[in-house]
Parts: structure tokens; C-alpha cells; sequence
């Protein structure tokens, strides 16, 4: 199978990632000459998204802190499971 | 009650959803419950909140590979829903051993035997692997006889012999469509003990075992920095 090359574009924030490493650097030079664009390096943030390496593969994780903080609930008690295997819903 | 803390609630909690699968069933429960929410349903969301506060670094892990097939797994829950009772069709796609697409959907019509509601969730499956099929065929990558795994075998047999019974007149001819693609070879429906069903996730609320299980199964595990 022949090497690919994908870039997800996002208004201005841009990521890519290639199956070969060499593709990665011959496209971020590309875009350097022609934009003006600060290299960040490794993918770490996208859209309020964390991505974390690590040996295994690439973690994704959603911030949840600030969420809880929005609805005024981070001294609440932590639960196990997000709902009651038995409770049933009713209007 | 306030109408307007819920719904923000739930416009959180959905934006939320879109890496993590554990929580997905639940916040489309609640989710029904928009138009007139009461106390009971509150407590019901902030619960869902309490479990996001011990579970911050929960994270789904995609591991580097050059596998490309695509696996789906279709399950429901017959009449889950107790006010119209409707059935809840859970789907998730893997590409790989990687988890890339799930959801959790309340059917539109109200059905008479559970492999009807299978087959619809089976059909509905089978839609979005085929878009990812044709999504995967502009990288030139081709994958045919992808696998969807079912734990209803008169699903299978129904979508593998292409005879119209007289006991499934009453099945809409669009869930037909499922049977022209296994005949053709570009999907293939398999049996799975319900055990590895993953989707149970996805269709109701499970015990701690079984959800903690089923969450270590679709990649999902905690980081420590």
C-alpha cells in the first residue's frame, strides 16, 4: 500500500499525520515557505481536545474539569457508573 | 425547575460525548427529557457528572497499526423506552482494534419482536460502515465481506437468505437493503456470544462489572501524566 497523507484543516488551526514521517516534514516545509505559520510540534491540543502520547498509542482525552466547575458541582460525590442499572425515567 | 441549567447541562454533556463513549446512553436518555424536565430528571444528570468527577482522565486509547478492517457490532434493547416504548439501537464501529464511531439511537417506529428491532439496528450499522467503506476506498484502501457482528441469529439467517416470509411482511423494505450487501460480499454478518457485545453500552444502564468490562474492550483506560 502506498503512503498516505492526511490534513484536517479547522478555520486556522491545521493537523496532519502521515503513515510515513518523511511525508510529515516534506509538508509542514511546503507550508512554512508559503504561510506564515508557527510549527507547534507534536499534537497536544486540537479543539479543546488533549491528545497524550504515549508507548501504546495516542490517548484522547476531554477536558471535563472546567465543566464541572461551569455547573458549580465540583465538590459533588463521585460515582461509579453515570446511571442506576434498575432506575427508570419517566416523564 | 430551571429548564435553561438542564438543557445547558445536556449541550455540554453531548459535546462531551464525542470522545467519550461511557457516557453516551445516558446523556440521550436525559437528553428526551428536554422539553419538560422535572426535579427527577436533574438528579438523574447530575449523577452523570458525579461520574465525570472521578473519571477526568478517562481517555480512549488509539493504538498505531496498519489494520484497516472495518468491524461493526449492532445490538438493542427491545422496548427500552418505557413512555413510547420504543427500542434503543446501540452501534459502534471499530477500524482496527480502534474504536472510531459509536452511537446510541432511539428507534422512530415501535416494533413487534426483538429480531425486528434487530435488524433495524443492523441496518442502521450497516449504513454508516458502508460510509466509512467509501470514506476508506478515496485512501485506496479497499476492504470487502466487512464483518457486523449480531447476537440475534434470526437477524442473520433473515439478512442471508433473501426470500421474503410471510412472518416479515411487516418489516420496512428500507432494513432490506442489509441483504443485497452480504450477497454482493461487502458485508458479512457474523454471530457473537452477547457476552462480547460491546454495544450493551450503548442501549442501557449496566452494573459496575459489566460497564467497566465493556469500557476496557472499546479502548478505554486511564492516563496518568
Amino acid at each position: 500500500m502506498k503512503d498516505i497523507l492526511v490534513v484536517h484543516i479547522y478555520v486556522d488551526d491545521i493537523i496532519f499525520g502521515s503513515t510515513n514521517a518523511s511525508l510529515c516534514k516534506e509538508f509542514s516545509k511546503l507550508m512554512q515557505d508559503e504561510f506564515e505559520m508557527s510549527m507547534m510540534g507534536e499534537l497536544k491540543f486540537f479543539l479543546g481536545t488533549q491528545i497524550n502520547h504515549c508507548k501504546d498509542g495516542v490517548y484522547v482525552i476531554k477536558y471535563t474539569k472546567k465543566l464541572l466547575k461551569k455547573f458549580k458541582l465540583e465538590d459533588c460525590k463521585v460515582m461509579n457508573t453515570p446511571m442506576h442499572p434498575t432506575y427508570i425515567l419517566r416523564k | 425547575m430551571d429548564q435553561k441549567l438542564y438543557r445547558g447541562m445536556i449541550g455540554s454533556l453531548l459535546y462531551i460525548t464525542t470522545s467519550r463513549p461511557d457516557i453516551l446512553f445516558s446523556v440521550c436518555l436525559c437528553e428526551r427529557f428536554q422539553s419538560d424536565p422535572r426535579e427527577s430528571h436533574l438528579t438523574i444528570i447530575k449523577r452523570i457528572f458525579r461520574y465525570l468527577k472521578g473519571t477526568t482522565n478517562l481517555g480512549l486509547l488509539y493504538r498505531e497499526s496498519l489494520d484497516y478492517k472495518l468491524v461493526g457490532f449492532c445490538d438493542v434493547d427491545y422496548a427500552g423506552d418505557r413512555i413510547e416504548r420504543k427500542s434503543t439501537s446501540g452501534n459502534c464501529q471499530f477500524l482496527g482494534e480502534n474504536l472510531i464511531s459509536w452511537a446510541s439511537i432511539r428507534q422512530a417506529t415501535i416494533v413487534m419482536s426483538t429480531a425486528e428491532a434487530e435488524y433495524i439496528s443492523a441496518a442502521s450499522c450497516s449504513t454508516q460502515l458502508l460510509w466509512m467503506k467509501h470514506q476508506l476506498e478515496d485512501y485506496q484502501i479497499n476492504a470487502n465481506s466487512n464483518p457486523i457482528y449480531c447476537d440475534n441469529n434470526d437477524v442473520i439467517c433473515l439478512s442471508k437468505n433473501p426470500i421474503l416470509h410471510s412472518r416479515v411482511k411487516n418489516f420496512e423494505i428500507k432494513h432490506h437493503f442489509i441483504r443485497e450487501y452480504i450477497q454482493k460480499g461487502i458485508l458479512d454478518i457474523q454471530f457473537i456470544d452477547p457476552e462480547h457485545q460491546w454495544d450493551d453500552i450503548f442501549t442501557k444502564p449496566l452494573t459496575l462489572e459489566r460497564f467497566d468490562f465493556i469500557k476496557k474492550n472499546l479502548n478505554m483506560h486511564f492516563v496518568f501524566d
